[in-house]
Formats: structure tokens, C-alpha cells, sequence
């Protein structure tokens, strides 16, 4: 009996770590659209993955109406009785759509992203923060990873009639309010044309449908016309570096934004090699693939706050391609902020990115 | 009780598995670099031996400047945890007891947050940020909390130190959270914090080696002379009295050693559970409870395996990197159960 306990033990564990490894092996080798259409190189194939949902964006294909019912990012059907005069926003993404649609008076609640690293749109970030102090919005911390949630009480006393959460699921809060008959709207963009869909679906809520179908189209364009000029270039190897220090050195891998965004802007992107989106990577990995560019992203929130050592003053880094012939760029603040939120400025973080890998298509 | 030739071949023995794990350790990582040049390119550091490079130089700079710092910033942390531990259950007479059971883990993540918080992220000493340094202050900071509160009348009875231990690191940790809780860019922080919880070996330098190896090393070395108190303890606070040894300043004198290990090893290696519970356990099941082999068995053994479960934390999914923390624990559960059925009816805490 116990020789039986044991080995059905070690077969469960063994089963355990099989599966978790295998799923994470196979997910780096997801045939995409690309690589099906004929005559198209592996870093082509990559451009058109990324440019897909772009392509097949339309704004009719946000579905629903207000007043009426309405789908969110989590495919659920919302029911918005009017058009909401007092919305709490937890996603700064559909903040800066409200803002270029001119509705950004009928926010009474915000994510306090706001008031400590967001930079951009700088006209909304300085109204957001006269208005906090004024008392006329509140700001809510939200960090999933760290199991902290506002709360819902404090979100259901400013009578929201509608609220904007962010997520691949419903968060704890959203539920509690959902419960006490608030309608909540789930945003989680996955692709760049779900970012396309958000701003739609934010004007429809709105009732700006037709003014936020325009920014959208406008977005499109943009980012088919920079794809269309970098499909064709060459693909210099990047690596995007999100954090680096004592602890480790993050990238941004396979399946995340920054790395479709990297493809369309026409680069090789080393960090997709992992199939996950915040991962830690061994440096000898990067000193290896020898990066043409390396692109530093991690100046931090805040001017008086640290940024990493520059590459050419780590050990073992110095005989880098990217080091040596000095491409090597930090972004500004504003610029990874655009970057990293999926909301209307991304379009100009593509095209930063675009310049820096492609100076030649811009001149 | 094993004789002195005994003694010195399991030390012998236990010595060539650490230099070939380091080996080991040193030759495989994400880039595949020959065994024989990695071999070559080290003899070439020597005087005497030269070979004509037939690698590219980038090879020597992953070999030198990231694989073999982290090697052996691994064996140290190893080291440092198993002496930690084999100090800590011997003096506290627990087998639950590991080094961070008097708060040293608390304190080093306290400090660590203060840092994080209040303090300018860009200084650096000798090599060491300034969170290796809070952590490092923390931990020691912790222990002398402890065990000042523990002392009663001249007195530290170990019942009121690990109590003692216990509340200060609850309480610290609760400090820690909150107040990265309450500060703006806790987002940032995010992998920092991580990677420090779960444990990771952060040498990213030599100058960082060079100056913990010393302390570490010496505090090894110090140890060794409380084997026979170790021992002693082992009869009681009273019956070590009985015996000779000055039972309250050798507590204090093995905590303070026990402590510094730690704090060594947080410094630069941060929370990695395990090690310093399980190997003085598996090496006391295996040689036996004597603290005059325990202590130097559980040391080098501590180093290979922390060696090897850095490897595995490097290579498992490479290039992506996992938490040490998670390896330490997914390859020692399975052992220390297999051993503890095996030796069972002979344990001898």
C-alpha cells in the first residue's frame, strides 16, 4: 500500500512538470498566418502575424449599442441603460480615448497610474492631477501582481454608471460592483487590433461612436503604412530590455505587445525566443545572439529615480556589436510610456521604435 | 564515531563532487561554449599554459564575466546557508530551525523595501547596490532585535528566541509590504521583489566575490571551533554546563556567526528556501549527528547543491531563467523524503 502511495506520487509529479514544461515548449511554435502564406521569409511571416488583426480591424466589428448591450474584451454582453455622465476608469488606455474624444468629464474615478508615472498625454496627466487634488476625481490603486485591489465600496460611492476594468480576468472589485448592479466593461487587449477595437468600443459607450471609428481608421493607417515600408526592409536583431539589475535582466517576450510592435517596426526581436511576456533571460543569452541594437526601456517613474547601468559598463558586454558601434538607445519616459499602454499613443510608440531601427524609411 | 581517516575521506570525497558541480556549472549555460574551450580559455588565465584562442572573445566574456561569478557566488551562498543552518539547529535544539527562522529573512526584505522606498537606487558600494547592502544590514539588524527582546534577566532561553524570532519577522515583513504598498511605482518594483522572495544568485561582479568570500569563508572557519559546543548542546543547556561550556556566551557567539552567514548569503542570493533546512538534515541522516563532521559535510554539500540547482535554474528553460527558489525545493523535496525512508529507524537528531 504505501510502495503504491509512493509511486503514484512520483507518477503525478512526474505528469505535473511534463505537461507545464511541454505546454511552455510548445506554445514558442504557434504556426501563425504568416508562415502559411507562400513565399514569405520566417521575419516577413512574423511582420504579417503582427499586422493581421490590423488588416482584419473594421469598426463594425465592435459589436453592440448604447443604450442597449454591449461586448467587452472578455467576450462578455454588458447592459448600458444610458450613456453614463459619471464613469470610474481603471484603464488608462480608455482614459486617453475619453480624453481624445473630448468625454473625459465624465470620469470621477481613475487608476493612480496617474499620478505617479504616466506621462503622457501630458495635458491629460496635469487635468487628471488638478482634478485629484481638487477632489472632483479619485484615484485608485490597482497591482493584480501584488494582490492589491481598490475597493469597491470606495468606487460604488461615487455612483459610477458605468466602470472600466483591466484584465484577462474580472478582477475581485469588478465583481463585487457587478453584484451591486454597476456595469462593468472589460478591457484586455491582446493584439494591436484589439487596441484598434477598444477605442471603438469606448466611443460607443460614449455615444462617440462615429468620432472614435475616425481615430481608430486614423491608427490603422498609420500602422499599415509603417508596416508596409518595414515588411520589405531588413531585419536588424534587437533586444528590448526592460529592467536590469542586480536581481536579473528582463525582456519583453513572445506573445507581448512591445514584441509585435518590434516585428511591425521592422526589427528581430531575441527576446521572442521565450514564450512569455515579462521574462527573466540569462544575459549570456543575450551576449551571445550578439544584438545589433539594443533598446533600453527601463527609465523608471520619476526624475530623481535610477536608471540601469548602460550596457557598455557591465562586465562581459563590452564586445557587443550594438555596444561598440554605439546603438545602443534609452528611451525616454514618455516614449515607453506610449509604448507600454495599449490606448492611442501606441502608434506613436511604433513609429519611435520604427525610427530607431529605420532612420533610413523616415528620411 | 567515525575515525580521523574516515572523516577526512568523506570531507575528500564531498570536496571533488563541489569542484566537479562547479565544473559542470561553469562548462553548460544557455550558449553552447565546447567543453574544451571552456577548459582551454581557463588554463589560459593561468601562467605557464597558453593556447592560441580558437573561440570568439565574446565566449571568454560570458565564461569569466557572468558564469564563473555566478558559480561561485552559488557554492558561497550554498556554503554560508548549510553552515547557517547546522549552527542554528544544533544551537536552538529544533529541527524545524533554519537560518532564517530568527528573522533574518524579514530583516533583509524590510531593508530591502526601505531601500526601495527612501534611499537612491544608484548607490553602490564596492560593487554591492544598495538593496544587497539593506538586506544585508536588515538581516543582522533583525537577529539583534531578537535577541535582545529574548533576553530575560541575563538569560536567553532559546524557547523565548525563536518566539521571539517568529513575531519581529512577522512584524517586519508586515512593515515591508505596507510600505511598498503604500509607495506609487510599487509596479516597478514588481521584479525586484520577486526575484528577492523566490531567490536568485545576484553576483553580477567580482568585486562583490571578493569581498563576500572572505567573510563567509572566515565565518566558516570560526564555526568550527564551536563544534564540540554544538555537540554539547546537544545534552541541554544543562547538561552543556555540566560539561564546561559557557553556555550563554557561546549562544551569543554562534548566533552572531549564524547571523553574518546569513546575512551573506541574503545579500546576494536573497530568500532561497531549503538549502539551509534540508542539508544539514540529509547530511546529518547520512554521516550521523557528530558536529565535527556535520558542519564541514553540510558545507560542501550545501555548495554543490546550491551549485547544481543554479545550473538547473539557468539551463532548465533557457535562455528564460527560473527562480533558484523553486529548484531548490523541486530537486531537495524528493531526496531528503527518499533519504529520511531509507535511514529512518536510525535518525538521530
Amino acid at each position: 500500500m504505501k510502495r503504491l502511495t509512493m509511486i503514484l506520487l512520483v507518477i503525478v509529479l512526474a505528469l505535473t512538470i511534463a505537461t507545464g514544461y511541454l505546454g511552455y515548449r510548445l506554445s514558442e511554435q504557434q504556426p501563425g498566418l504568416g508562415e502559411s502564406l507562400f513565399g514569405t521569409t520566417p521575419a516577413q511571416a512574423k511582420v504579417i502575424d503582427a499586422l493581421a488583426p490590423v488588416l482584419s480591424f473594421t469598426p463594425e466589428s465592435v459589436l453592440g449599442e448604447v443604450p442597449g448591450t454591449i461586448n467587452d474584451d472578455l467576450g462578455r454582453e454588458v447592459s448600458i441603460e444610458n450613456i453614463p455622465t459619471k464613469i470610474v476608469c481603471l484603464n488608462p488606455a480608455a482614459d486617453e480615448v475619453l480624453f481624445l474624444l473630448g468625454e473625459d468629464d465624465r470620469l470621477v474615478g481613475v487608476s493612480d497610474a496617474w499620478l505617479y508615472w504616466i506621462k503622457t498625454p501630458e495635458e491629460l496627466v496635469t487635468k487628471i492631477k488638478d482634478k485629484v487634488d481638487d477632489g472632483q476625481i479619485k484615484a485608485f490603486s490597482h497591482y493584480p501582481q501584488f494582490g492589491i485591489e481598490p475597493d469597491p465600496e470606495a468606487i460604488l460611492a461615487l455612483e459610477p454608471e458605468v466602470v472600466f476594468s483591466f484584465g484577462y480576468t474580472l478582477p475581485e472589485y469588478a465583481k463585487a460592483l457587478e453584484a451591486a448592479g454597476v456595469p462593468v466593461i472589460a478591457f484586455a487587449a491582446d493584439t494591436l487590433g484589439d487596441v484598434l477595437r477598444n477605442v471603438v468600443l469606448v466611443g460607443k459607450v460614449v455615444g462617440k461612436e462615429d468620432e472614435a471609428a475616425e481615430i481608430a481608421r486614423g491608427m490603422r493607417e498609420r500602422m499599415l503604412a509603417i508596416g508596409t515600408k518595414t515588411i520589405v526592409s531588413t531585419k536588424p536583431s534587437i533586444f528590448y530590455e526592460v529592467w536590469f539589475d542586480e536581481s536579473g535582466l528582463w525582456t519583453a517576450g513572445n506573445g507581448s505587445f512591445i514584441s509585435s510592435l518590434i516585428c511591425l517596426a521592422g526589427g528581430e526581436d531575441i527576446g521572442t525566443v521565450v514564450p512569455s511576456a515579462n521574462p527573466k533571460i540569462d544575459p549570456e543569452y543575450v551576449i551571445g545572439s550578439d544584438p545589433e541594437i539594443i533598446i533600453l526601456a527601463d527609465a523608471p517613474p520619476g526624475a530623481e529615480a535610477p536608471q540601469a547601468i548602460l550596457p557598455s559598463e557591465r562586465p562581459g558586454w563590452g564586445n557587443l556589436t550594438a555596444v561598440r558601434e554605439g546603438k545602443v538607445y534609452r528611451l525616454t519616459e514618455e516614449e515607453i510610456d506610449r509604448i507600454s499602454r495599449p490606448g492611442p499613443g501606441l502608434v506613436d510608440g511604433l513609429e519611435t521604435l520604427a525610427r530607431i531601427l529605420h532612420p533610413e524609411l523616415f528620411e | 564515531m567515525k575515525s580521523r581517516r574516515q572523516i577526512a575521506l568523506i570531507l575528500a570525497f564531498l570536496l571533488a563532487v563541489l569542484g566537479g558541480a562547479m565544473l559542470l556549472s561553469t562548462a553548460l549555460g544557455s550558449e553552447s561554449i565546447p567543453f574544451s574551450s571552456t577548459v582551454k580559455m581557463t588554463l589560459n588565465k593561468l601562467p605557464l599554459l597558453h593556447f592560441e584562442p580558437s573561440w570568439p572573445p565574446v565566449y571568454e566574456d560570458i565564461v569569466f564575466h557572468l558564469r564563473l561569478p555566478r558559480v561561485v557566488g552559488g557554492a558561497l551562498v550554498g556554503a554560508a546557508l548549510a553552515a547557517a543552518g547546522v549552527l542554528f539547529q544544533g544551537l536552538l535544539r529544533n529541527p524545524l530551525a533554519d537560518p532564517y527562522i530568527i528573522g533574518t529573512s524579514s530583516g533583509a526584505f524590510f531593508g530591502i523595501s526601505l531601500a526601495m522606498i527612501f534611499l537612491p537606487l544608484t548607490f553602490s558600494f564596492f560593487g554591492f547596490g544598495i538593496t544587497s547592502i539593506t538586506a544585508f544590514c536588515g538581516s543582522l539588524g533583525a537577529v539583534f532585535l531578537v535577541y535582545n527582546l529574548a533576553r530575560i534577566g541575563g538569560r536567553t532561553p532559546v524557547v523565548s528566541m525563536v518566539l521571539a524570532g517568529f513575531v519581529v519577522g512577522a512584524f517586519l515583513t508586515a512593515i515591508a509590504w505596507f510600505l511598498l504598498s503604500v509607495s506609487g511605482d510599487l509596479h516597478q518594483r514588481f521584479n525586484e521583489v520577486f526575484s528577492f522572495l523566490m531567490g536568485g544568485i545576484r553576483v553580477s561582479n567580482w568585486q562583490q566575490v571578493t569581498i563576500l568570500a572572505p567573510l563567509i569563508l572566515v565565518s566558516i572557519a570560526l564555526s568550527l571551533f564551536f563544534v564540540f559546543h554544538l555537540n554539547a548542546f546537544s545534552l541541554g543547556e544543562e547538561g552543556a554546563a555540566y560539561v564546561g561550556v559557557d553556555v550563554e556566551r557561546d549562544k551569543l557567539l554562534i548566533l552572531t556567526l549564524g547571523a553574518l552567514l546569513t546575512a551573506s548569503a541574503v545579500c546576494i542570493g536573497g530568500l532561497i528556501g531549503f538549502v539551509g533546512l534540508v542539508i544539514p538534515h540529509v547530511t546529518r541522516l547520512a554521516l550521523g549527528p557528530d558536529h565535527r563532521l556535520l558542519l564541514p559535510a553540510s558545507v560542501l554539500a550545501g555548495a554543490s547543491f546550491l551549485v547544481l540547482a543554479d545550473l538547473a535554474a539557468r539551463i532548465a528553460i533557457s535562455p528564460q531563467q527560473l527562480h533558484l527558489g523553486i529548484l531548490t525545493a523541486l530537486i531537495g523535496a524528493p531526496v531528503f523524503i527518499y533519504l529520511l525512508r531509507r535511514y529512518r529507524k536510525e535518525y538521530a537528531f
